[in-house]
């Protein structure tokens, strides 16, 4: 994200009621009480890995306004979900939950990333996440138990209800 | 000057604690007093004070502070403390220590006192809410009050209103001043005890922009929306409407509380997006955190700028362009406000500066006349029984003006009383020849003269300043006359030199002298003979020229950092005085790096230690046998 990010970022341009939408979600009510300590930074695993994943950074652009570049990024999907971030905050910012309604928001405007894709393509195909292969139909089998069908139908109505469609991410 | 019986009391655990045998060190020591004037001691509190008079003068070898109960006259000495910083036996530097204090303890003087009654009326000169404010304090705790201004009310009982057009002149001394005031050409005097200036509001953006289209001062907005006017920009929406808080210095609490709640207001009755823009975000004041945490919550935008402000440019369409990094987005932000609100300061009034330079009192670098110095209670002025609180002193908080209120409260009930004070000047009427560089160099202005000088023992602050700089040596400090000095220093001189260089320090009692208490043995052996003075503003040449006619290698002076001093200007005053004691050596064929300056605090015991060290150091290599013709 950093790579193709202005080193200026013009906040006349941004979009003051973003860090308001994000509020309204369930879980990300508390996003705007963020004074910007770092705390969740400091602790977060994935940030160890990857120093681009930097939750104290992600709330600052929601907060200035910067609703393209914080849903098309492909950082809101690194989360590990291990909560360390929301038991860290001293202001009770709920940077999970945050990152939960951010998700769902990215997706509403339609910015998939390529794993989602992939899982939404399988749901779609095989009605699972994980196919069910003809070699764990006979392994079954040999204990006596049924086979496992798949059942996409149910799935793709439901994808369908919920415009969800599979596409690559930019 | 008369010399009083001396007795020595000596510690016997003391001695043996420095590796001394008590016995053969006390018969040593007994020689430097009368016979039968020693006394070895093995437990303070046996010591019974119905055996000494209270004529006697006591040397207590082996304490840091005066025995509770004894005598008035007592000069402790902890060889601890002292003894580490000369070099030779040990025998010889305590012989040589306790000699010097048997010299000084000799010449202990107990100065005249006189009764003062303090006039206890105080006059308060000030115009608007702050002053009334402190009017109405200063009346509830007891005094009668002279409220001097344009417009001053008389509703509080005990307060007389003096209506009038400026405060002119005070003259005079605490406890009795006479106070000229100004009603458009016609001068009247009025008597009172102290005098509290508190002037009226200015205010200033705090950046040098004129306001104008697109830029207001937070005063401005607030009198504004004060008289209910809503700003016609109120229903823009996106309207950016951005705060610039505190440029060039943190805002200050209060000024930080006002622009939460005008931005507050501004998000909920206007469509405007609200940025903060603060170098720092100080959350200490009354109900401060819970409004930085509602703003938050409200959805007011906060910005870290860096501490000068942020970059300000003015853009072809004239408008601001406000640019800055910032370290949580790693990144610069760039914005360019519809409206930007300056924060303003209260600034001097101009009545204010004229004032303070007609009545002598000294201004910061900030123009208000109570020096930042936290040896003082707000609002303290180098004047003696003249405060400067509120306005006058660059507040506009009530909460903060209350305290300054309190603080200025126990300084008038201490002026204010009856008691009985000691001369803190000693005149020699004989060797005056009334040429009153005394009083004119006070910075004070505590003294005065009526045939001869004189200091008033109220507004002294017992800095002996003048005394370092009259001609005619004829004023002394009680407890640090010239003689006491010179027998102290003469008595550390004697002993028979060493290879470590001969340094004198002349310390501040208050700063070095209690840093030297804490301060770690130095590495290699030093031989430091420590002469405490009142104040650094002491020194004089005098002092500097015995030293080194005693023998000294090198002179240290040892003053307070500045505005960290309990006399305002003693560091100044004998940093001044520096530049012409080095050429009087430079003269006499000395190097000049010989006399040495360093401000010290009284926790600064390592410190005390590195400075002494350089500075010996700095000597020895002088000491070196110098190539032919250099000055030594």
């Amino acid at each position: 994200m950093t790579e193709d990010q202005p080193r200026t970022w013009d906040l006349d341009r941004a979009d003051p009621d973003f860090k308001d939408d994000v509020a309204r979600r369930p879980g990300a009510e508390k996003i705007r009480l963020c004074y910007a300590c770092g705390a969740c930074s400091a602790r977060c695993p994935v940030g160890d890995i990857d120093p681009d994943f930097d939750p104290r950074r992600l709330i600052r652009m929601v907060i200035l306004g910067m609703r393209d570049q914080v849903l098309s990024s492909p950082l809101l999907w690194y989360c590990a979900t291990c909560f360390t971030c929301q038991e860290t905050c001293p202001e009770g910012v709920n940077f999970t939950e945050v990152l939960f309604a951010l998700k769902n928001m990215a997706v509403e405007a339609g910015y998939f990333p390529p794993a989602m894709s992939a899982q939404t393509e399988l749901l779609k195909n095989h009605g699972r996440l994980y196919e069910i292969t003809d070699f764990e139909n006979q392994n079954r089998g040999k204990y006596g138990l049924p086979e496992l069908p798949e059942r996409p139908d149910d799935f793709k109505t439901l994808l369908e209800q919920l415009k969800i469609e599979p596409r690559e991410a930019d | 000057m008369t010399e009083a019986k001396v007795i020595l009391l000596a510690s016997r655990p003391h001695l043996a604690g420095l590796g001394l045998d008590p016995e053969d060190m006390g018969r040593e020591l007994g020689n430097l007093v009368n016979p039968g004037q020693i006394r070895m001691v093995d437990d303070w509190t046996s010591l019974d004070a119905g055996a000494f008079s209270p004529e006697d003068r006591l040397v207590l070898v082996g304490r840091s502070d005066p025995w509770p109960g004894g005598p008035p006259g007592q000069w402790p000495l902890n060889l601890n403390v002292e003894a580490p910083w000369l070099a030779g036996p040990l025998n010889e530097r305590v012989s040589a220590l306790v000699r010097a204090a048997v010299a000084e303890a000799a010449r202990l003087e107990t100065p005249p006192a006189r009764l003062v009654e303090p006039d206890r009326t105080v006059l308060v000169w000030g115009d608007g809410l702050e002053a009334g404010r402190v009017v109405e304090r200063i009346a509830k705790a007891g005094f009668p009050v002279l409220w001097a201004g344009r417009r001053p009310g008389n509703q509080v009982p005990g307060v007389t209103a003096l209506p009038c057009s400026g405060l002119r002149a005070v003259e005079g001394f605490p406890g009795r001043f006479t106070v000229w005031l100004d009603d458009n050409g016609h001068w009247t005097d009025k008597a009172a005890g102290a005098v509290v200036l508190c002037g009226r509001l200015t205010r200033r953006a705090g950046l040098e922009f004129e306001t104008g289209p697109g830029l207001i001062s937070l005063s401005t907005l607030e009198d504004g929306w004060e008289r209910e006017q809503k700003p016609d920009w109120a229903e823009e929406p996106g309207f950016r409407l951005v705060f610039l808080a505190g440029a060039g210095r943190p805002p200050t609490p209060h000024g930080l509380g006002r622009i939460l709640s005008l931005a507050l207001r501004a998000r909920r009755e206007t469509k405007a997006v609200v940025y903060v823009l603060a170098p720092q975000i100080q959350v200490a004041g009354p109900g401060l955190e819970r409004l930085s945490g509602r703003a938050r919550q409200a959805g007011l935008v906060f910005l870290r700028t860096p501490l000068q402000g942020p970059d300000l440019t003015v853009m072809e369409n004239g408008r601001l362009r406000i640019t800055m990094p910032d370290l949580v987005a790693r990144a610069d932000l760039s914005l360019t406000p519809d409206l930007l609100v300056l924060e303003d300061e209260v600034i001097p009034d101009p009545e204010l500066t004229d004032l303070a330079a007609a009545l002598g009192l000294t201004v910061g670098n900030d123009g208000f006349p109570s020096p930042d110095n936290v040896l003082f209670p707000a609002g303290t002025t180098n004047r003696a029984g003249i405060l400067a609180i509120g306005p006058a002193r660059g507040t506009d908080a009530p909460e903060i003006l209350d305290r300054e209120i309190l603080a200025g409260l126990d300084v008038l009930q201490e002026l204010l009383t009856d008691r009985t004070v000691e001369d803190r000047l000693i005149v020699d009427r004989g060797r005056c020849t009334l040429c009153l560089t005394c009083v004119r160099i006070c910075p004070h202005q505590a003294l005065s003269f009526t045939n001869r000088p004189w200091a008033d023992p109220l507004a002294c602050s017992a800095c002996g300043l003048c005394v370092a700089e009259c001609p005619m040596d004829a004023l002394q400090l009680p407890d640090h006359t010239d003689g006491r000095v010179k027998a102290r220093l003469a008595a550390l001189l004697a002993r028979p030199r060493t290879e470590a260089p001969r340094l004198v320090m002349y310390g501040c009692r208050r700063s070095a002298a209690r840093a030297m208490r804490i301060a770690p043995r130095p590495d290699e052996p030093v031989d430091l003979a420590f002469i405490p003075l009142p104040c650094a503003g002491r020194i004089e040449a005098d002092l500097v020229l015995t030293a080194f006619l005693g023998g000294a290698d090198g002179v240290l002076i040892a003053a307070c950092h500045d505005h960290n001093c309990r006399t305002q200007q003693g560091g100044p005053e004998a940093r001044r005085r520096m530049g012409y004691h080095q050429d009087l050596l430079a003269e006499s064929g000395f190097r000049p790096e010989r006399l040495g300056y360093i401000t010290l605090a009284p926790n600064m015991g390592r410190e005390f230690t590195e400075l002494v060290t350089q500075f010996h150091r700095a000597v020895r290599d002088l000491n070196q046998p110098p190539a032919s013709g250099d000055p030594t």
